[in-house]
């Protein structure tokens, strides 16, 4: 943005075009009396303190500086006779309405005044009286969007008020109204879960809230178009999804985007949360949705959703149709049908069925081409009603793998081609990432305790987007910090999007952005509020650790859990196909001269497949030795008896899952 | 109310297990209690959680291992009956000043993998649980019917019922169960639902819906424990739905008391109700459950009702959407509005009719036909003959160059030049890609004033054709006029007049075939001096109280849903067919001029002013800019009353200034009368003669003005306030030496700091008196007395 050079006391200074003029006196280090206000509200310019006087086109006029935008060479002056005289006036009118509390008494000495001849029948001697400074009925409205309080009242009788001086039932209690009010006019408490330090937790709370207020607009728009901000963000990665996992990027991906969810399908501003204060509010919802398919077509009903893994599923099956996926969206919810396994599933059905392995004797007739809406559709209906191929689909990707395996005759290429295309680790589909270029991600994948679900460790991100796991042992360590760190969060009944999905405006600047240390000082502080203990990341990390160990030992008991689950098929690591190889033959290519000093030139692209996938399949297998030793698990991804002991968790019960393990070895 | 569908359907429940119970209060994030049901068993079991277990497991995916753990063997696969189900949030769940603090963690044998599953979700479920007295909820065993199991709060129990025909798709039976066990609408928020839906009998990826009821869309929402089958497992052991009923928690807000608290304090009973439920949705549907409305369908209310209650409000929230504050703030703004049936103040009728109108020029001149608003008369007059020039052989820009070059000025506020502020809108639009709006502001008026109102009564298709044109020119595809329902007359005849122009097509789509399409809706105003503000205008138009927003972004950027948009008023559009038709060059030749010819002043056309007080004829008085106040009084008001002597004139309505005589001569144009202390604003010419207290008329302005205040900035709140107390002490006498300073610097700093130009102009009155008629303050100072021929202090 266009730089503006403006004269403050007649100093030059040089400002971004559209600063307000009060940040650009602070960072004078001039001060300004000011009361409404707030470093994390709105300018809303009502108090009239922070007047100065500004020259424009020659013109002398006063101007509150909070909400003055520097668009034109002005010059300030924040000193001037007119300026004091008009000052003092205003800190009289308050300090005789108010006079005893602290914050107005502040602002009159700060304005050289100590006596009012303002006194009347409306001075209030409440040292905590309300002195309409607005910060809770903005609070409300932007760092809850709420909307409970407002103003009530015209002229002198203005004042806070829930309607008809009643406490609404529909205030969330969320705090911040009281957070913000530099009186202690307003009170409130969050202590349903009666905890030890209400305002310890509130404090911390509220930094965050302020952040969605301030920050999320220009970060993740979780509010505006909730997870689906990153469809495009992965597209322009090649991270997205496309036709089972066999691209990441797609020309029609405006057409699922967080663009046209914001624009034609997302009602905006509301505060969808999907528990109570949740600032975040990234539960969207398209309203009125007409269905078109299925036993409530024709009905308007509301879609929680599409989030960005029902959009990636859709790319993922070839749907560049919103209104699909949010039909898609609406049945697999109401049927319950899990969106990621579905999506997945039936784009490994449909790569089957281009591969010309699976025909319409096999699906029952449904054209399964990419893209094919209706026959989607279709699909959910049949699981719905128990019958047809959609009752196989539903059995997921290892389920059709065997099925087809025993009733179709495969040859042993075809069987191996499903292998690599079924994406699908320990029997649950994998969901919406194309994680070809990430490692780390792959790892995440296939490492994850429960099945490739990224909630337990999400790296494409730091790996492919922001970079901040570029070696090889910064993604090691990632993959043991953050699946703990990940699973913290289900211990606690926390939501992990509002860790990383808006974050402080200094948090590049710190040592380990990728852990967003400030957020989680706030959750250490958290936990202290409310339980009075307090944590560090070795507490948090062994906290997670017993859990995260006690659930491999409980997959062990069940006969898993081992290292032959914890591969990603190949569509997960590198090209399976030539048209994949192909369409990104420059990275792969490049990726063959300088990391395995192999010289493409003359080489066919099979054979240069085969020697890509060697490497990426060592390096896969190199790694997870490392991340296994790294979290104190034997070779075999099982947890030593050492390791349950430094957890304290090395009670006989467990004990004896390792010791059976090991005799069955 | 319940639907009979739903009662129906519960009284074909079977309980098959009833436990009462006490609900363990939370004490520091944990009840430290685990609730286990057994579906083939049909029991309940409620555990203590042991302390090893709390260190060891922390809570929410912890608990639900290690309870698991318990439960199942290392044969348990995902259709044993001794696989189970477990739930638990966490010790941090539940929380609302931290956001993202409710989850529910639930884990199982999953039909998927043989291995052990786990999904976090949003929705009530989890942190009600814990409300319930639970930190974690173990579903085990198999039922062989369908069952239901309720954790009653308010009743202190938990049953397994056998609900056989209820739906199994989520966002039905989550519907149901919520209707079903809410007492009221406001109870449905206390509700949480578990259920997975059809496909998870048939297929094992089956998800776990969990509800919240959106109270502002009137829907249960829906969010998934998604991975792994959770829904197949649950659906094997025949669960069809888990409901928690949870207590009404009344949040602890409070606020310090206010010195005028009492007014605001409303009797418990609620007013008889005379505005049925149907009356009330009629008048929201008239209104087409438009936010942009809501104003409308409060005054309607009121003066159905007679006082706005609380249902009243809940409708218009319900239907519209908007807050209920925002609606409470918007009673509480305008005295139109009482709360309580006596009322605090009753409805105001429709103003006497406007006076009689002394002299026209352009504008007033076809004014007086019988029937205005008729279509057919107005158009012989050459009504839409402008609109069809400009359709026909104008650009917009051609326009805008037309209006720029006529030198019209704005007639409502300082005069800002029409033309500019047209480009700038059109130029705005065009670089924001967006509709512009186009609006005319009817509201501004002051006690009495009558010009606004007289013109649109006299010529609304004039009013009508202007605002097409403007529309056209900035690229505006919608109109609005704003103008106070108490204007009975005037909103008439712009209602019919809006009707009978559509009829001709003048509005609506492709206008005069030229494919332009715009159209004009009226916004009914509840009355305040304020709304002259056109950014309060703005908001009263969006559901909010006619406040001022400060803002030096103008509204020709964005202003109306955030698009650019032009406000003038009544007379200013007035203006443009006379300009287009006559042209530029006629209108800038309007002007008065002295005995040498030479034009007055610089401003251009003719403006209208009501005269009134101590003349010998009042009425409206149209003249050309320039014109000295003296040829106003003497020309067409007859001179001063006959016998009277005269005092002082005061100009511009309730923040206008006095003037001496020895001012007379002064030109009635936007510069000369800022120089002199007074403004335009609502065009009221006062004349006052030596017999009236000057003080008095003084702070009957500053208790008006005192009232009007929006209140929302510290100067004019506070200061107008103190304004009108000082002056009431000199008026009756008990002044003191030091006043008349105090007040000069009280209302320079109130027009100097204000938010809005009515603070900007409001010190008018009281800095006008003191420059010219200072000896009538010191007088009543001094003497305690009245100087003025009434002789006495009132
Ligand atoms: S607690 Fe939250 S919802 Fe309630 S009034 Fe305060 S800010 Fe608004
Ligand atoms: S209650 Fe507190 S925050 Fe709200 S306006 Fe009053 S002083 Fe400000
Ligand atoms: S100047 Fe007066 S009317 Fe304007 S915003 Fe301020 S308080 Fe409201
Ligand atoms: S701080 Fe700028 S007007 Fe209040």
């Amino acid at each position: 943005m266009a730089k503006i050079d403006i004269f403050v006391n007649d100093q030059p200074v040089s400002v971004k075009e559209g600063t307000l003029l009060l940040k650009v006196l602070e960072a004078q280090k001039i001060s300004v009396p000011t009361l409404c206000h707030h470093k994390d509200l709105k300018p809303e310019g009502s108090c009239r303190l922070c007047s100065v006087e500004v020259e424009v086109d020659e013109q002398r006029e006063m101007v509150t500086s909070c909400n003055y935008p520097v668009r034109e060479p002005i010059r300030v002056w924040t000193e001037t006779e007119t300026v004091i005289k008009h000052r003092r006036m205003l800190a009289e009118m308050l300090l005789g309405r108010w006079p005893n509390v602290p914050a107005i008494k502040k602002i009159a000495r700060q304005c050289g005044v100590t006596e009012s001849r303002f006194t009347s029948d409306l001075t209030d001697p409440n040292p905590k009286a309300c002195i309409l400074c607005t910060h809770c009925v903005r609070a409300c409205a932007e760092f809850a969007q709420e909307h409970i309080i407002d103003f009530a009242g015209r002229g002198i009788k203005r004042h806070v008020a829930m309607p008809f001086e009643k406490v609404d039932p529909h205030c969330i209690g969320c705090t911040s109204c009281a957070y913000v009010c530099p009186t202690g006019a307003l009170r409130i408490v969050d202590d349903l879960n009666n905890p030890v330090n209400p305002t310890l937790i509130r404090n911390h709370g509220m930094k965050v809230n302020a952040e969605m207020a301030t920050l999320d607009a220009h970060q993740c728009r979780m509010r505006e178009v909730g997870t689906a901000n990153i469809v495009s963000v992965m597209n322009a990665y090649d991270l997205l999804p496309v036709m089972n996992y066999r691209f990441g990027t797609h020309e029609e991906v405006y057409k699922i985007d967080g663009g046209i969810l914001k624009e034609k399908y997302f009602t905006q501003n509301m505060p969808d949360g999907c528990w109570k204060g949740c600032s975040m509010a990234c539960a969207k919802t398209i309203d009125n949705f007409e269905l078109r398919t299925g036993p409530y077509k024709g009905q308007l009903v509301t879609v929680d959703g599409p989030e960005y893994e029902t959009a990636g599923g859709g790319s993922n099956m070839g749907l560049f149709d919103m209104d699909a996926i949010a039909e898609f969206n609406f049945y697999c919810d109401t049927y319950g049908i899990d969106t990621i396994s579905g999506a997945t599933c039936i784009a490994f059905v449909m790569e089957a069925y281009e591969a010309g392995i699976i025909d319409k004797t096999v699906t029952g007739g449904l054209d399964l081409h990419f893209g094919q809406s209706g026959s989607v559709l279709e699909l959910l209906h049949q699981m719905s009603r128990g019958e047809g191929f959609g009752v196989d689909v539903g059995h997921g990707i290892r389920w059709l793998k065997k099925h087809w395996g025993e009733t179709l005759n495969l040859t042993d290429e075809q069987k191996a081609f499903l292998q690599d295309i079924g994406m699908e680790v320990k029997g649950l589909e994998v969901s919406e990432y194309m994680c070809k270029e990430s490692l780390a991600q792959q790892l995440g994948y296939g490492m994850a305790v429960k099945g490739p679900q990224h909630d337990e460790a999400w790296l494409i991100f730091m790996d492919m987007v922001n970079n901040e796991i570029p070696t090889y042992e910064d993604k090691a360590q990632a993959l043991y910090y953050f699946p703990l760190w990940r699973t913290w969060f289900g211990l606690y009944g926390l939501c992990k999007l509002c860790w990383n999905d808006v974050t402080p405006a200094d948090n590049k600047m710190t040592a380990e952005p990728q852990k967003v240390p400030d957020h989680v000082n706030n959750y250490f502080k958290f936990v202290e509020g409310m339980t009075g203990r307090k944590l560090n990341e070795e507490i948090m990390l062994n906290e997670s650790a017993r859990v995260h160990n006690l659930q491999r030992l409980m997959c062990l008991m069940l006969g898993k859990g081992r290292r032959n689950e914890d591969y990603m098929p190949y569509r997960g690591i590198g090209p399976v196909t030539k048209v994949e190889y192909e369409s990104r033959q420059e990275r792969y290519d490049k990726q063959l001269k300088e990391v395995l000093g192999i010289d493409p030139a003359g080489k066919t692209t099979e054979q240069k497949m085969a020697l890509i996938r060697e490497y990426r399949e060592e390096q896969y297998d190199k790694t997870l030795d490392v991340v296994y030793k790294r979290r104190g698990w034997d070779p075999n991804g099982v947890p030593t008896v050492e390791r349950l002991k430094e957890l304290g968790i090395d009670m006989p019960e467990l004990v004896a899952i390792v010791e059976e393990y090991k005799r069955s070895l | 109310m319940i639907h009979n569908r739903i009662l129906e359907m519960r009284r074909k429940h079977v309980v098959l297990a009833e436990l009462s119970y006490e609900p363990t209060p939370l004490l520091h994030g944990y009840t430290d209690k685990v609730l286990r049901v057994d579906a083939t068993t049909n029991t309940f079991r409620i555990v203590d959680v042991p302390p090893t277990m709390k260190e060891l497991w922390t809570g929410g995916k912890g608990y639900d291992l290690w309870l698991m753990f318990q439960e199942i063997n290392k044969n348990t696969r995902w259709d044993s009956p001794e696989n189970v189900i477990c739930f638990s949030s966490g010790p941090l769940g539940g929380t609302a000043s931290f956001p993202g603090s409710g989850k529910t963690l639930c884990t199982t044998v999953s039909p998927a993998t043989g291995s052990i599953m786990d999904a976090n979700v949003g929705g009530y479920f989890g942190p009600y649980l814990k409300f319930a007295g639970f930190d974690a909820l173990v579903l085990a065993g198999k039922a062989d019917e369908e069952i239901i199991v309720v954790i009653d709060v308010p009743n202190g129990k938990i049953t397994i019922e056998k609900a056989p025909d209820e739906a199994v798709d989520a966002h039905v039976v989550c519907e149901e169960l919520t209707e079903m066990y809410a007492d009221n609408e406001d109870d449905k928020r206390n509700i949480a639902v578990v259920a997975a839906g059809s496909a998870s009998d048939h297929i094992w990826m089956g998800v776990l819906n969990f509800s919240f009821y959106d109270w502002r869309r009137k829907v249960a929402r829906i969010k998934q424990a998604g991975r792994g089958g959770m829904g197949a497992v649950f659906r094997n052991k025949k669960f069809k739905a888990l409901v928690i009923k949870n207590k009404f928690f009344t949040p602890s807000w409070t606020i310090a008391e206010q010195p005028f608290a009492d007014e605001f304090k409303f009797p418990e009973v609620t007013p008889e109700r005379v505005l049925d439920k149907q009356g009330m949705q009629d008048i929201i549907s008239r209104w087409n459950s438009s936010r942009d409305h809501v104003v409308e369908m409060l005054l309607e209310a009121q003066a159905r009702q007679g006082c706005i209650t609380r249902d009243i409000i809940d409708d218009i929230t319900n239907a519209t959407g908007t807050p209920k504050s925002h609606l409470y703030h918007i009673v509480t703004f305008y005295p139109v509005f009482s709360l309580t049936p006596t009322g605090r103040q009753t409805v105001t009728g429709e103003p006497p009719a406007g006076i009689p109108i002394l002299h026209g020029e352009t504008i007033l001149s076809s004014f007086g036909a019988p029937d205005p608003e008729n279509i057919n008369n107005a158009m012989k007059q050459g009504a839409y003959d402008a609109l069809a020039k400009t359709c026909k052989t104008m650009t917009p820009d051609a326009i805008i160059q037309a209006i720029t070059e006529s030198g019209l000025r704005g007639r409502g506020g300082s005069g800002f030049p029409t033309g500019i502020k047209w480009r700038t809108a059109a130029d705005a639009a065009a670089q924001q890609k967006k509709a512009a709006h186009v609006v005319c502001n009817a509201d501004d008026s002051g006690p009495g004033a009558s010009i606004d109102r007289t013109i649109i009564e006299s010529n609304p298709h004039g009013v009508i054709e202007g605002i097409i044109i403007g529309a056209r020119a900035v690229g505006a595809t919608e109109g609005h006029i704003f103008i106070r329902k108490e204007y009975k007359t005037a909103l008439d005849r712009l209602e019919k007049a809006l009707v009978l122009a559509r009829s001709k097509g003048f509005l609506g789509p492709n206008i005069l075939g030229i494919g332009f399409d715009f159209d004009i809706r009226i916004h009914q105003g509840a009355g305040a001096f304020v709304n002259g503000e056109a950014t309060a205008v703005i908001q009263s138009m969006s559901g909010r109280a006619g406040e001022p927003v400060a803002r030096y972004v103008h509204l020709t950027e964005t202003g109306f849903k955030g698009a650019p948009t032009v406000v003038n008023n009544v007379e200013t559009w007035v203006n443009i067919p006379a300009i287009i038709s006559r042209g530029a060059a006629w209108f800038a030749g309007i002007g008065a001029v002295d005995a040498a010819g030479k034009r007055i002043g610089t401003s251009t056309g003719t403006k209208v002013f009501a005269l009134s007080g101590a003349v010998n004829r009042a009425g409206l008085v149209e003249v050309p800019m320039g014109t000295t106040l003296r040829t106003l009084i003497e020309t067409y008001g007859g001179g001063v009353a006959a016998g009277k002597r005269l005092q002082a004139v005061h100009i511009g309505g309730p923040s206008g200034g006095f003037l001496p005589p020895e001012k007379l001569d002064m030109p009635l144009d936007f510069e000369p009368m800022a120089e002199a202390g007074c403004i335009m604003g609502t065009g009221d010419i006062l004349v006052i003669d030596s017999s009236a207290c000057l003080i008095s008329l003084v702070a009957s302005f500053t208790k008006y003005l005192a009232a009007e205040s929006c209140g929302k900035c510290t100067p004019c709140r506070e200061g107008l306030q103190q304004i009108h107390a000082v002056v009431q002490r000199i008026r009756d006498g008990k002044g003191t030496d030091t006043d008349p300073v105090f007040l000069e610097e009280l209302a320079d700093t109130i027009r100097h700091t204000s938010l809005c130009s009515f603070g900007g102009t409001a010190g008018n009155p009281v800095l006008s008196s003191l420059r010219y008629f200072r000896d009538r303050y010191d007088k009543h100072i001094k003497t305690g007395k009245c100087p003025s021929d009434h002789a006495e202090v009132r």
